[in-house]
């Protein structure tokens, strides 16, 4: 392999030629460290790069696999962070400068399982301050840069983990999701992300946005490598009272189990009117897709979908102000001006707005549980847009204001507030050259069926083999 | 801002957060878009089932 090929080369491709030997972890890091000395100054998708750490790392891998201890298919595999996911001895920032000097003394618990696993830590990816707003416009640790275009953004929060994997920076990377933080990032860079179920990955040691919407989850190259790494991280956590005790299944097992007969809900309407051309082209071409592949593709309606981003939005108002309030009393002037607005904006929320809110999402979900009743999954564009331009440095995409409609923002934060698992996977591209995604979502616990479903998918298609031009 | 009572209540309830006035101007059309919308719903007094208190999603859907 070139160095080129090995820098784009997924875990699946990996793995196997490190457990025979023919491949050095320490050649793969080097590689790996060699490319984000060259491109990072480009792209700005890490905000701390562990390069001696990775090297050490890479030697230890390399002696247990030549001695025979083989960790499993994450050993000596270079894996970034979102700099939020606290990392013994290394700075954990937040992408804040309140956290700016902050050196944990442990590991989050997906940390210490990856590290565990044998994966390898490269760096701290950048991500919209305290992964509270949607664009890595970052006015502590710069911007993140889409790798498919410079003047655009990735989106965010985990817009440094969809750069870095996109751009060959790291095999996979992990990032969060309390909104849509994975996925939308994850289709802007033309990346694999994976929002698993709530309670399905422990947040123990992850700086919190909102506590019952947060979410840890994968970015990868592929749908494969984002079942991989969902195993090694997956699992109750004593020290996250909201992880579930179910067993964890091997989430690669079935992936080539077919979608033959399997019945896939497309709730269109929500996008109305509201779908850049390309991709409304990508989504028809992908239910073309799907039904050549033999599933059984209908539109279906979800009513209370039109309630989603109220209830997404006091909730997560209120709880990412209850989270900050102590430095937001002690020092306001350390936030960034828009993140500092949105928390102070949370302040008006009250505990009876708070708990209606709850209870909204509560009936939003019994509704969703209905539905999938009469199908598998659903599938749906992550986001209405490609890649929109930088734009100076100036935030040029905000959430927008909530409203009672069917509308993209609904159904977009409609995943992470009732908790289902749901996976972004590359579509096609906008006649300018700009990734768009696809979302699959499924069942509670059932993310097997979500990524054997994006799996064909992938396999049928190919889009997630094309590689940045310009890198 | 089309709603001077609701803007006023807001207000109110940012003040008493303790937000000086020159950051309540800063925040108050967003935070009133928030307050706003869920207030729309309480008029509409749909019939919402309890909140749970340690959030786990539905699993009525499982095979």
């Amino acid at each position: 392999m070139t160095a080129d090929e090995l820098a784009f080369a997924t875990i699946a491709e990996l793995a196997p030629r490190l457990r025979r030997r023919e491949l050095s972890p320490v050649e793969l890091v080097d590689t790996v460290l060699d490319r984000i000395a060259r491109l990072d100054p480009l792209l700005n998708a890490f905000i701390t790069v562990t390069d001696e750490e990775a090297r050490r790392a890479a030697q230890q891998a390399e002696e247990e696999i030549l001695h025979g201890t083989y960790r499993g298919p994450l050993h000596g595999i270079p894996i970034s962070l979102k700099d939020l996911y606290l990392t013994a001895g290394v700075r954990t920032t937040g992408g804040s400068r309140i956290l700016a000097d902050y050196i944990p003394r442990e590991d989050a618990t997906v940390t210490r399982r990856l590290r565990e696993a044998g994966a390898i830590l490269i760096g701290k990816t950048n991500l919209h301050e305290f992964a509270y707003g949607t664009t890595t416009i970052n006015p502590h640790f710069g911007t993140t840069r889409n790798p498919w275009n410079l003047d655009r953004i990735t989106a965010g929060s985990s817009g440094g983990s969809a750069a870095a994997v996109a751009a060959g920076l790291g095999v996979a990377s992990m990032g969060s999701e309390t909104g849509w933080s994975i996925r939308r990032p994850a289709a802007f860079c033309g990346v694999v992300g994976l929002k698993p179920t709530y309670g399905r990955v422990s947040r123990y040691g992850m700086l919190p946005a909102a506590w019952s919407l947060d979410h840890a989850g994968p970015l990868t190259r592929s749908v494969s490598d984002a079942a991989l790494v969902l195993s090694a991280i997956a699992g109750p956590d004593p020290r996250d009272p909201a992880t579930a005790t179910r067993p964890v299944p091997d989430f690669s097992a079935d992936l080539a189990g077919g979608i033959r007969g399997l019945r896939i809900g497309l709730p269109i309407h929500h996008y109305a009117g509201s779908l850049d051309p390309a991709v409304e082209l990508a989504i028809e071409q992908a239910v073309k897709v799907f039904s050549a592949l033999g599933a059984v593709v209908r539109e279906i309606s979800l009513p209370r979908a039109r309630y989603a981003g109220i209830a997404s939005s006091v909730i997560m108002s209120a709880e990412v102000t209850a989270a900050h309030e102590r430095w937001l009393r002690e020092r306001p002037a350390d936030y960034g001006s828009d993140v500092r607005e949105r928390i102070e904006a949370g302040l008006a929320i009250s505990a009876g707005d708070y708990l209606r809110a709850q209870r909204l999402r509560r009936w939003i979900a019994e509704e969703m549980a209905e539905v999938l009743h009469t199908v598998d999954v659903l599938v749906c564009p992550t986001t209405p847009q490609v890649a929109t331009p930088i734009a100076g440095g100036v935030a040029a995409l905000h959430d927008p204001p909530p409203t009672v409609a069917e509308g993209p923002f609904n159904l977009l934060r409609l995943f992470a507030l009732i908790g289902t698992p749901a996976i972004s996977v590359p579509c096609g591209f906008s006649d300018d050259g700009l990734p768009v995604g696809l979302t699959v979502a499924g069942r509670a616990f059932d993310e097997a069926t979500v990524l054997r479903v994006a799996w064909a998918y992938e396999q049928a298609t190919g889009w997630g083999k094309q590689r940045p031009p310009a890198l | 801002m089309s709603d001077p009572e609701l803007t006023s209540r807001v207000r109110e309830r940012l003040r008493a957060a303790g937000l000086p006035d020159e950051r309540i101007d800063r925040v108050i059309t967003r935070a009133a878009e928030l307050v706003a919308c869920i207030e729309a719903l309480a008029a509409l007094d749909p019939d919402l089932p309890e909140p749970a208190l340690i959030w786990q999603p539905i699993e009525g859907a499982h095979p």
